[in-house]
């Protein structure tokens, strides 16, 4: 049942559009648990062999075979890397706020930031890092954003749980802050 | 005071604030902030000299700490109220410096993410079998999905319809003139070097430039920079000066 080399198959052919979880139980006529285990034992496969320049991840729920980090200098030798797949800070910025506060308004946004983040909004949106999750029930019904599945993948995450806790000093209410 | 950095370093007022207060080794939980609005007016005015552009956001920021201050320093009723209010204002943005320092910081951890995810490289999916992607595997689909699930699929169908049919590039006019064309080719027959007309317009890459050079060669032949001269079918011409 356990067939490797036609997953292998499967993911190469598939290439960056990988494949989900659930295209695989169907595929492979499995229940979710021994899918999971299938895919696994699978990760690990790639991940102990020695011989292999590849990794399997998955990251927002999609399965790739992606190539081994630690080959990234022998083959960056043979790109030419775009400055332009870099973030800036504003833009890390604002998506770490829509991704923990998600679904959040562009308002809600720029009272964190303190400043105005409507380009910003568009831009990830036009990276399609993040996308209109409908609108809110306030005066002005404003747009609600979200992150979308390819912000999972850029970032290296299954899901939203696996986003870096964040450390919340709460200021007490009788905290004397300034003497 | 010298400052060696600038305001486009700062995504932010808040981040220009925790610049500063980090500089200056100030604590976030014990902040003095008359000692902060002195800074950041410092910096902004400095800024100011450079004739940076410092966008509105940053100014709003410096204005609600100038109240605050003309608020500290005025002689005035020690009511309540006013203690209050000040108080109030203190908290409104230590609260506000520390929530946004929370999300710098987890911007930071989500950097490195993203650096080592670009070091994971995968091979495009063939727009052929892109193609033929089943979209729907029609006995397993669960139907209490949502309209967003739609917009989504819309915007994977949009997605792959992009790849199958790659823009159609527009090529920008670029306006050619005579007068250039003149002193681009005065350079190239320095030295008398002689070059045959039919050479000079082979070179040019389109027809438009074709049609500047011959008029620039006219025109130089009538101003009596190059000198003209016939044989055997070709036109041969030659730097005058």
């Amino acid at each position: 049942m356990e067939d490797f080399g036609t997953l292998e198959a499967i993911l190469f052919a598939f290439g960056d559009e990988g494949i989900t979880k659930f295209q695989l139980q169907t595929v492979f006529n499995l229940d979710e648990g021994s899918c999971n285990t299938f895919v696994e034992d699978f990760k690990n496969h790639y991940k102990e062999s020695a011989t292999s320049g590849l990794d399997v991840v998955e990251y927002g729920g999609v399965l790739k075979l992606v190539t081994k980090q630690k080959h990234h200098e022998i083959i960056g030798e043979l790109l030419e890397f775009n400055r332009t797949r870099q973030l800036s800070q504003a833009a890390l910025e604002t998506l770490a706020i829509i991704a923990y506060k998600q679904p959040i308004t562009r308002v809600e946004i720029e009272e964190i930031r303190g400043v105005n983040s409507d380009m910003m909004c568009r831009r990830l949106e036009a990276l399609d890092l993040i996308c209109e999750a409908g609108r809110n029930d306030t005066p002005g019904r404003p747009i609600l954003y979200e992150v979308t599945s390819s912000f999972f993948d850029v970032f290296k995450l299954t899901s939203l749980d696996e986003l870096p806790e964040i450390k919340v000093e709460m200021i007490g209410e009788n905290h004397e802050l300034f003497k | 005071m010298a400052f060696e950095v600038t305001i486009e370093q700062f995504s932010g007022p808040l981040d220009l604030m925790l610049y500063l207060i980090k500089d200056k080794k100030l604590d976030l939980f014990d902040l003095n902030i008359l000692e902060l609005a002195n800074q950041y007016a410092d910096f902004l005015n400095h800024a100011k000299e450079q004739k940076l552009e410092i966008a509105a956001e940053y100014i709003a920021e410096l204005a609600g700490l100038i109240e605050y201050k003309s608020k500290k320093l005025l002689p005035r009723d020690k009511s309540e109220l006013d203690v209050k209010e000040l108080e109030d204002q203190e908290t409104d943005l230590v609260k506000r410096l520390l929530e946004y320092q929370r999300y710098k910081e987890v911007s930071m951890e989500l950097a490195v993410r993203y650096q080592e995810r670009l070091q994971q490289h995968t091979k495009p999916i063939s727009v052929q079998l892109l193609k033929d992607i089943k979209t729907s595997l029609k006995d397993s689909i669960s139907y209490d999905q949502t309209p967003y699930d739609l917009m989504n699929a819309m915007v994977k169908v949009m997605q792959r319809f992009k790849l199958a049919n790659p823009h159609e590039v527009s090529i920008e006019r670029v306006e050619y003139s005579v007068d250039d064309r003149i002193i681009s080719l005065r350079m190239e027959f320095l030295n008398k070097k002689v070059m045959t007309l039919d050479d000079l317009l082979e070179k040019s890459p389109n027809v438009s430039f074709m049609i500047v050079t011959f008029l620039a060669v006219l025109d130089m032949l009538r101003m009596g920079d190059l000198l003209l001269s016939t044989q055997n079918d070709a036109i041969y011409l030659k730097g005058a000066v």
